[in-house]
């Protein structure tokens, strides 16, 4: 059977070879492309940002005030404000806690993705110049 | 290799200029392809590899804490890229059986000291990932235990469980090899 001495040897001594010539000037290369590529897209937290809170209103707005009294009554009558203000009862406060808990919890999950995705792939090329 | 070195091309690339980083290519090329060629055997893979190492380390260099010397970092992101790439693409398919349980005893007994290092690079290339690495690592650093757990990562203690466990797998694996005929230098 071979010995521990025997392994420490073999493994410790293996030769390997010496880079090529041209690995340098390669790796070079690859590094200037990297840098003059294109940014990284990065997460559009402004454009859906304003997307969120536009939907988050509209979601609050409805909680509060519930579903119209009268069916037959006019879409908009539900919206204005006597309405509105009526409607503001213990449910509707229950409500829309559930959907604000369930929005923070939403950005907080797309948060991190984006950053255990950053994390692993581009941190963004180092400006640099050439 | 200087740490100094090292220190000064790392502030002008992170100043702006990229070019300087070709001062850490030329000093760590040798010892990146090297420890690539020891995960995957082959000198052409092994050169990409650590050409990724080295963009991977380019991309991250504003990451680099001065809390450890610039060679454990490098080593640790060079490691961090070739074990992923050889989890995801192995070396070669080499049976364990085939390796663990030669058909011709009395070839590899026959063997010379060549193929004895042949197959025992091919054994270790066999192993489960974590002992693969261990053993790849530690004999990388010149058997240091503390240098390879720093590439890894990992606490000392779990590289040296790694390292018994992956040493006795691959004397059973080679079980069939007899020991070294040394000679008279021994």
């Amino acid at each position: 059977m071979i010995e521990d001495d025997d392994l420490d040897r073999v493994l410790s001594t293996r030769e390997a070879p010496a880079p090529s010539d041209g690995f340098a000037a390669s790796v070079m290369s690859a590094v200037a492309r990297e840098a003059e590529g294109p940014l990284p897209l990065s997460f559009p937290w402004r454009r859906i940002a304003l997307g969120l809170v536009a939907f988050a209103l509209g979601i609050g707005v409805q909680v509060i005030a519930g579903p119209p009294a009268d069916a037959t009554a006019p879409a908009f009558r539900w919206l204005d404000i006597g309405t509105l203000l009526a409607g503001v009862d213990r449910v509707g406060l229950q409500r829309a806690w559930w959907i604000a808990l369930a929005l923070l919890v939403t950005c907080v999950i797309a948060r991190l993705a984006s950053w255990f995705a950053g994390r692993q792939l581009l941190r963004g090329p180092i400006a640099g110049r050439w | 290799m200087s740490a100094a070195e090292d220190l000064a091309d790392v502030e002008k690339v992170l100043a702006g200029d990229g070019s300087a980083f070709e001062g850490i290519v030329r000093r760590w090329q040798g010892p990146l392809v090297h420890l690539a060629w020891r995960f995957c055997g082959d000198r052409a893979r092994a050169e990409d590899m650590a050409q990724e190492a080295f963009l991977r380390t380019y991309r991250s260099l504003s990451t680099w804490r001065r809390d450890a010397a610039f060679s454990t970092w490098l080593f640790a992101v060079a490691t961090n890229v070739y074990c992923t790439e050889i989890r995801r693409i192995p070396p070669r398919p080499v049976s364990l059986d085939a390796v663990a349980e030669p058909t011709d005893v009395r070839s590899v007994d026959g063997a010379d000291d060549e193929e004895r290092d042949r197959l025992v690079a091919q054994a270790v290339q066999t192993l489960p990932a974590r002992y693969r690495e261990a053993i790849v690592l530690y004999y990388f650093h010149g058997m240091n235990v503390a240098a390879a757990a720093g590439s890894l990562r990992l606490p000392e203690g779990t590289v040296k469980a790694r390292l018994s466990r992956g040493r006795a797998m691959l004397k059973r694996k080679l079980q069939h090899l007899s020991p070294r005929r040394h000679g008279g230098a021994g």
